[in-house]
């Protein structure tokens, strides 16, 4: 008698083939489509999780490749959006699982929209900021969130569990200032700490749906290098403004047009407030005239004397090449949002 | 003087002249401040430094430490 593809998994006592039917009916939300949402995006289209939802901003480069499962020299020459390069990959292993590709900066205006629909919601993210955003909306909204972190051969993990558990606030602290944390572009990542912390938190994303008695409930602390993980504890914090007191300020500062700085990049992303206006064709069709533009299914470069910037149809824009937020807000107000 | 024994977990022993391990002596009553004080580590400023580590538990750097203490020094990890 043939076996099905989740045999071995179906075999493990912990999940059986109810707990099989269970995962074929989750929802989860990957958002960051690096390191370590690519790994576990992976682990859990090969475990069966019905649907996935890969929210990434960036383009696959030739320095992902070091650490980023899934991704090819081939995408790096097609200049392929992470989210998109990533659900192209897992449907050629899994065809029997939905998975919906999001090539979106995540940020307040739409933070709430990408996890109110799904059953749990995993960290990928590159940078603190957005993970502190995400931390609001999963506890507004209730979603369990399972945060991990890597940097260098360092790495965190740990269940969120909204009325349960401490948040990300009571782990990290208040959000320390722009510059003053390492990250992976200033002191480097090695790939074996990010599997690590990816396989936990997909285990922790499998026994979530589950409802597994064995669902972590301690934060983990690792490191590749120095050959060491540790659990510990972390007490919820009733001073907390997030998981405490409720207040979401984030989440609620919303600006007209929303500039980051892209770490390691020399770049500045701006996301207009999407009010249903954006024209994208009128858009790139206007820049034609004003310098040289590509275009793909994916995004449009643009690149003149004064500018040269990237635009997807969501309205956001990568302006490359300025010194400060400031800048990047006059090109952008020049060429885009005129 | 108490005397305290730190573990530094990872890539912040940078901190620690990149050594995993520092055995240093600090004032009776001393609380975790002190102890980033030592390494001249200020919290919520210092790259790297996350939080503190005492039996398997975090704690706050108001909390008094003890003699004979094992305390480790825990980054923050921000990549992805």
């Amino acid at each position: 008698m043939a076996v099905g593809r989740y045999h071995r998994q179906e075999i493990f006592y912990p999940i059986g083939s109810e707990g099989q039917k269970k995962l074929q009916q989750g929802r989860v939300c990957i958002i960051g489509i690096g390191a370590l949402g690519a790994s576990v995006a992976n682990m859990l289209a090969q475990a069966g999780v019905g649907y996935l939802r890969l929210i990434d901003r960036d383009i696959v480069e030739l320095t992902n490749l070091q650490r980023q499962a899934l991704f090819t020299e081939a995408d790096v020459e097609q200049q392929l959006p992470k989210a998109e390069a990533a659900r192209e990959h897992i449907a050629q292993m899994n065809s029997e699982i939905e998975i919906e590709a999001v090539i979106a900066d995540v940020n307040p205006y739409n933070v709430e929209k990408f996890i109110t629909d799904v059953d749990i919601v995993v960290d990928g993210l590159d940078n603190l900021e957005t993970r502190y955003l995400l931390n609001e909306a999963c506890d507004k909204h209730k979603i369990r969130y399972v945060y991990g972190g890597v940097v260098g051969s360092g790495g965190m993990m740990m269940n969120i569990l909204p009325g349960e558990t401490p948040c990300l606030e009571c782990l990290l602290g208040p959000l320390p200032e722009e510059g003053s944390y390492d990250t992976c572009d200033t002191v480097g990542v090695i790939s074996p700490i990010t599997n690590i912390v990816a396989s936990y938190e997909a285990a922790e994303t499998m026994k979530l749906l589950l409802d597994s008695e064995s669902v972590c409930r301690q934060a983990i602390s690792m490191d590749a290098w120095d050959s060491y993980t540790e659990f510990f504890d972390v007490d919820k914090d009733p001073e907390c403004p997030v998981c405490g007191k409720h207040q979401y300020t984030r989440l609620e500062h919303r600006q007209k047009n929303y500039t980051a700085s892209l770490c390691g990049h020399d770049a500045y992303q701006i996301t207009p407030e999407d009010d249903g206006t954006f024209d994208y064709d009128a858009v790139v069709t206007a820049l034609e005239g004003e310098g040289e533009v590509k275009r793909n299914r994916f995004f449009t470069t643009f690149k003149n004397d004064e500018a040269d910037l990237k635009l997807f149809p969501d309205g956001r824009a990568i302006i490359n090449s300025v010194p400060s937020g400031d800048e990047a807000q006059k090109i952008f107000a020049k060429y885009i949002d005129r | 003087m108490i005397k305290i024994k730190i573990l530094f977990n990872g890539p912040v022993r940078q901190l620690n002249g990149w050594k995993n391990v520092a055995n240093i002596e600090l004032p009776d009553g001393a609380t975790g401040y002190d102890l980033c004080d030592y390494f001249k580590i200020v919290p919520g400023k210092t790259r790297l430094y996350g939080f503190l580590i005492r039996d398997g538990k975090k704690i706050k750097e108001e909390e008094e430490l003890h003699d004979g203490e094992t305390i480790k020094v825990n980054g923050k990890t921000s990549g992805g």
